[in-house]
């Protein structure tokens, strides 16, 4: 290939310069067996029944397994589980482990470390709670086999495939017999990676090894599902608090996978043909509405807010980029099993200010500023926040917006207060596509109103339809009961759809076999192409 | 002089139980709430009450402030809410760092300061005084961060000749070291050198304007003498002051330089912790930061007799 004399003079003039600035100073090149990650934020706890941080999940998924993992078809299906025997009643399920299972300190996976894990994780998921509830007895059959007994039908290899929130991973019963809001510092695992807590550094580079006892399954990997092959000796995942270093780092070759990016720095990155800018996992965007306090504990209100919205419009704002978002009007997602936009009769389109304004009349609003907290270090909900605000003035409605960090807003939202007294009436969130995609474990859906997440909607039409799909026995009777849920959602309103989007993930074009698409990332059955 | 050096040491004492009332006090005061943070975006109101119970957020300030203060007498910080690990060991993990870039920015800017300040009092009102009096200012008004972000594009990005984030340990050996310090040194001592340039030019040209100066000149000494004998001598006390102080600052944390480098200090720690509502590790941190800052202020003084005979301290 010619090179042109202009680009002759580039070269030479980058070598001549580098040698005079840094002659000597060159970088090491990375390990072939080592995959370098860039964490989205650092680890703080290493228990993933103790928090439902995502970052801890991602830790978690590299060092546990689970009795269950979900496929892409949304199929539970064996993981460390051999086979599982149900019983004609759904009420009865006799699991049995795979053979030859061990801990990454080369202790046996037994019976005993899964009922343990199973009572410590039951204790705190909100999916175990709600197996808990409709449990009579686990018992022990033999050290590979143990059994389920249910007073109602209940899906336990779905429930125990729960993927996000607190997953079912199975842990040592030592480890498991922690009381569930201690945090464990045993990190023996069952999964693919082991994680060494005594030399970790919060705050520094975190290294996972390959697990020497760790035995994967044959089947063809399929979404969380299958066979997962530790197939780097070693990880390291780094937790990189710029944007624009990390995204020199993409540039530099230091690292190979960044999950997670501002769209601003994917974007610029995306014309550079060693790197891939791929689609991430989705998630649905949504305001939480607080039920409990004036006005929008009236449905009329909360009926005002869906005027207000013009999804694509907010989404322009908020995310940018069209390939990376789409309008959705079903509850439980557009992309998951159960979604039905059919089943919305609210408001689409347009913002309809007049229809707003008399709704908020209708439902006796006072005047008085509604008050919109505002995550400032979370962009995406900071320009939602901005734009909901924009739209309840132009209703003639008072606001305050109220700016914050997100951690603080974790902890104003407990109030119940009302606004005029340091509570609060919405803020914007997402919920991860794959939780939002199920009535069972969508959290801002369900309404058991002091038991619902914050904000505390409360309908039993909804709970009454929640408990039936959770008993339903095949796919075509929960997809009926999904849709029965999503239209009553659009009555009440539990809370107030702004479509969906997607995560942007760099990674390095030599990257093969890594799935940016789920909901935590994670790292088996990634090969370097070189090798 | 030991009757001033003690009564110093013991003027520690309620300056450090002030900084503890004052810490505690903010961080008990300040909005966010741990357990919320520990259990996740999806934890419900009932978990994170139980989270709350356990590290016994719930508990009044003054009993909680008092069973702190008793710790740390006894040389306990206590634990991080989020790691369990003890507040002491994760200060000390990150300390190297922290010290070493300190000391490297600390190098960086006096190497280059002080000379240019010199030139501009020698040279007062010719270009180089201009130029180096536009690099003070400049020095001061472009954001860190920036020139951060300019030495990492242009000598690890296009260049591809140098690192640009994290910080190896000394174990790795000092070259290692120094080629994952330069770039974070030269940002943060950027703004250092230009105020240190400037207090130097400043003082420098109050003591060639004196009178013994000229009789120096006038008994034919020549000037290199003049500046390293006589006029450095006596700018060493404001210089050692800013220096002294801007190292104390760069110990407590430089979070900017940590934030843009990647680098594990004890900057990024105490925001980390912040943004956490990790209490008892704020608490650590602006503790021993409050301590080293005092300290070295004490050095300080100490060190004017060193450079000043005239000073005396009874």
């Amino acid at each position: 290939m010619k090179m042109s004399a202009n680009s002759r003079k580039s070269v030479a003039r980058r070598i001549m310069l580098s040698s005079l600035f840094a002659g000597g100073f060159f970088t090491s090149t990375a390990m072939a067996d080592t995959l370098r990650v860039i964490a989205d934020t650092d680890l703080k706890t290493v228990d993933p029944i103790v928090t439902t941080s995502g970052t801890t999940l991602v830790h978690a998924y590299l060092i546990y397994d689970k009795l269950f993992e979900f496929d892409k078809d949304g199929i539970a299906r064996p993981e460390l589980a051999d086979k599982v025997d149900i019983s004609a009643d759904k009420k009865s399920y006799t699991i049995t482990l795979r053979k030859g299972l061990k801990f990454s300190d080369g202790g046996a996976i037994t019976t005993d470390d899964v009922l343990q894990s199973l009572k410590r994780w039951a204790s705190r998921d909100q999916t175990g709670q709600l197996l808990a509830a409709r449990l009579k007895e686990m018992t022990k059959v033999d050290d590979l086999t143990f059994r389920v007994e249910l007073s109602q039908p209940f899906d336990v290899p779905a429930a125990l495939a729960g993927i996000t929130g607190n997953p079912a991973f199975i842990m040592p019963k030592r480890v498991a017999s922690l009381p569930p809001t201690d945090q464990l510092t045993d990190t023996t695992g069952s999964g693919p990676y082991q994680f060494d807590y005594t030399s970790w550094k919060p705050g520094q580079t975190r290294i996972y090894i390959k697990n020497p006892n760790y035995v994967p399954r044959n089947d063809p990997p399929s979404f969380f599902a299958g066979k997962k092959e530790a197939t780097f000796d070693k990880i390291e995942m780094s937790y990189v608090p710029d944007a624009n270093t990390a995204m020199a780092q993409m540039l530099t070759g230091q690292q190979d996978i960044w999950p997670g990016p501002p769209m601003d720095n994917a974007l610029a990155l995306k014309a550079n043909p060693d790197l891939v800018v791929a689609k991430g996992f989705f998630t649905q965007g949504l305001y939480v509405i607080n039920h409990v306090v004036r006005p929008f504990d009236n449905v009329k209100a909360r009926e005002a807010l869906t005027y207000l919205i013009d999804q694509a419009e907010i989404n322009r704002a908020a995310v940018g980029d069209q390939e990376f978002w789409h309008t959705c009007y079903a509850y439980l997602t557009c992309e998951g099993t159960y979604g039905d936009e059919s089943a919305y009769t609210g408001h689409r389109g347009a913002a309809d200010f007049d229809k707003a304004k008399k709704l908020l009349e209708e439902a006796g609003y006072d005047g008085k500023p509604i008050v919109v907290l505002d995550p400032t270090d979370w962009s995406e909900a900071h320009a939602r926040a901005l734009y909901m605000a924009q739209q309840l003035r132009k209703a003639g409605a008072q606001v305050d917006l109220q700016a914050m960090d997100w951690s603080t807003l974790t902890s104003r939202r407990t109030s119940k207060a009302p606004a005029s007294e340091g509570g609060w009436n919405l803020f914007p969130n997402i919920m991860e596509g794959q939780p939002a995609s199920s009535p069972l474990t969508h959290l801002m859906l369900a309404a058991n109103c002091d038991k619902a997440w914050f904000g505390w909607p409360c309908d039993k039409g909804i709970e009454d339809l929640r408990a039936a799909f959770i008993s339903a026995g095949d796919l075509s009777e929960k997809k009926k009961i999904a849709s029965e849920i999503q239209a009553r959602a659009s009555t009440y309103l539990p809370f107030i759809m702004t479509g969906e989007n997607t995560a942007a993930v760099v990674y390095r074009a030599d990257i093969e076999g890594f799935n940016p698409e789920t909901p935590e990332v994670y790292f088996w059955n990634i090969r370097r192409k070189s090798k | 002089m030991i009757r001033y050096l003690i009564t110093r040491m013991l003027s520690i004492i309620p300056v450090m139980g002030v900084v503890t009332a004052v810490v505690f006090g903010l961080t008990y005061l300040s909005p966010g709430d741990a357990a919320v943070v520990l259990a996740g975006d999806y934890a419900s109101p009932a978990q994170i009450a139980a989270i709350r119970e356990r590290l016994h957020l719930d508990a009044p300030i003054v009993p909680q402030y008092f069973h702190w203060l008793g710790s740390v007498l006894r040389g306990d910080l206590g634990n991080s809410i989020f790691s369990e690990q003890p507040v002491l060991a994760l200060i000390l993990s990150r300390v190297e760092p922290t010290i070493i870039l300190a000391i490297a920015a600390t190098l960086v800017s006096v190497i280059i300061a002080v000379p240019l300040g010199l030139l501009a009092a020698r040279k007062r009102g010719g270009i180089a005084d201009q130029l180096v009096s536009f690099f003070g200012i400049a020095g001061t008004a472009i954001p860190a961060f920036l020139i951060g972000y300019l030495l990492i594009f242009t000598f690890g990005v296009y260049f591809g000749s140098m690192p640009i984030s994290g910080f190896p340990g000394l174990d790795s050996g000092a070259w290692e070291v120094l080629r994952h310090v330069l770039l974070p040194a030269t940002m943060l001592g950027f703004a250092q050198t230009a105020l240190i340039t400037r207090i130097t030019r400043a003082s420098a040209i109050e003591v060639l304007n004196q009178d013994f100066i000229r009789v120096a000149r006038a008994k034919g000494l020549d000037e290199f003498t003049i500046i390293m004998r006589h006029c450095l001598r006596l700018i060493a006390v404001p210089l050692v002051t800013i220096v002294g102080m801007s190292f104390a600052y760069m110990l407590g944390g430089v979070v900017i330089t940590e934030t843009v480098f990647a680098i594990p200090g004890v900057g990024r720690l105490l925001v980390d912790a912040i943004q956490h509502k990790d209490v008892p590790v704020i608490q650590g941190v602006l503790l021993i930061s409050s301590f080293v800052y005092v300290l070295i202020n004490l050095m300080v003084d100490l060190s004017y007799l060193f450079f000043d005979p005239r000073i005396k301290y009874t």
